[in-house]
């Protein structure tokens, strides 16, 4: 049974559950693929609804103050996507300790920035030269122009679909299409 | 997170958080997902947390009104306001309860919630509230 609080309740009766599920959805397959074997043999819809059950029981806090209620479950499903990632990362490790060399997980992104550890030496890097190495990866990794425009625009801050579309004189699914490349790209240059 | 990994994040997460969820539907559909499918077991989560929600307000409210009247029944007992202990009196005959509930000085919480488990709350203020007064 969960034990939703008031505030939580008060935002389920305004929130488009299904749309923000789906959003979830979508995201977690660019993070984890399609691979049942990332899901613990879940769906990936499946592993949202625990995700979604689980922010909802209490186990997370919600300050309501700081973030709205759709970005704290995508930041449990972030969390919940990162402890998956690492769970896989133990099992391989096992796997090659045992000399195994066939695994089942080769395919699992490692993403530092999701496995909750500070990587003091990226911080010590200027931004700029920061910026210009990943534009030289991206570049070397045959990058669209288009894929390297989107990279642009987070550089500017411009977050949004909409924003990053109208600035970029493309529809949004033309957009979101180069994003999932971009990220699968980002993978192994990050 | 270095401002350039962060801004990353931030322009992924950003950019699911604020799709349209027909596109991502139709990409979903392009990957082979069988979208009406997952719509109808989406469809039905979401009602199982609406429902859920609504049943956990039933319930808090419920319990609010349950310790009302566990209160007032005790303030009863203390002040000794003889409509009110009689209404307690006659549940617990009603019931068929046992000796310990007989002894109104010493009944609990629980006790009392047990001696008034089943009646309408609503009613159950209503009627305390006019013999008290």
């Amino acid at each position: 049974m969960l034990k939703i609080n008031n505030e939580i309740s008060e935002a389920l009766k305004n929130c488009d559950i299904e749309s923000l599920i789906r959003k979830m959805q979508a995201f977690t397959i660019s993070k984890l693929g399609y691979n049942k074997k990332n899901y613990d043999s879940l769906e990936p819809l499946d592993f949202v609804f625990a995700v979604f059950e689980k922010a909802l029981s209490g186990v997370r806090n919600w300050d309501k103050d700081k973030i709205d209620f759709e970005e704290f479950v995508f930041g449990s499903l972030k969390s919940d996507i990162s402890a998956s990632i690492e769970k896989q990362k133990r099992r391989k490790e096992k796997f090659d300790e045992e000399n195994i060399d066939e695994s089942y997980i080769l395919d699992i992104p490692v993403i530092s920035d999701e496995v909750s550890f500070e990587d003091t030496t990226t911080q010590k890097i200027d931004y700029k030269i920061e910026k210009q190495n990943f534009l030289n990866k991206l570049k070397a990794a045959e990058a669209t122009d288009l894929e390297i425009l989107i990279f642009e625009c987070w550089c500017d801050e411009i977050f949004k679909p909409q924003e990053i579309a109208d600035f970029l004189e493309q529809d949004v699914t033309t957009i979101y299409n180069a994003l999932k490349r971009l990220q699968k790209r980002r993978k192994n240059i990050l | 997170m270095s401002k350039l990994k962060n801004n990353i994040d931030k322009g992924i997460t950003e950019f699911y958080l604020n799709l349209d969820v027909n596109i991502i539907k139709e990409s979903l559909k392009d990957d082979g997902v069988d979208v009406l499918k997952e719509d109808e077991k989406i469809s039905k989560f979401s009602k199982r947390i609406k429902f859920m929600n609504k049943a956990i307000a039933v319930k808090e409210k419920t319990d609010n009104l349950l310790d009302i009247i566990v209160s007032k029944f005790q303030e009863a007992i203390e002040k000794n306001i003889d409509r009110p202990i009689a209404s307690l009196k006659k549940l617990i005959e009603d019931k068929e309860l046992s000796v310990q509930f007989r002894n109104l000085d010493k009944l609990t919480e629980e006790e009392i919630k047990e001696i008034i488990k089943g009646k309408n709350l609503v009613d159950l203020m209503d009627e305390l509230d006019e013999e008290i007064d």
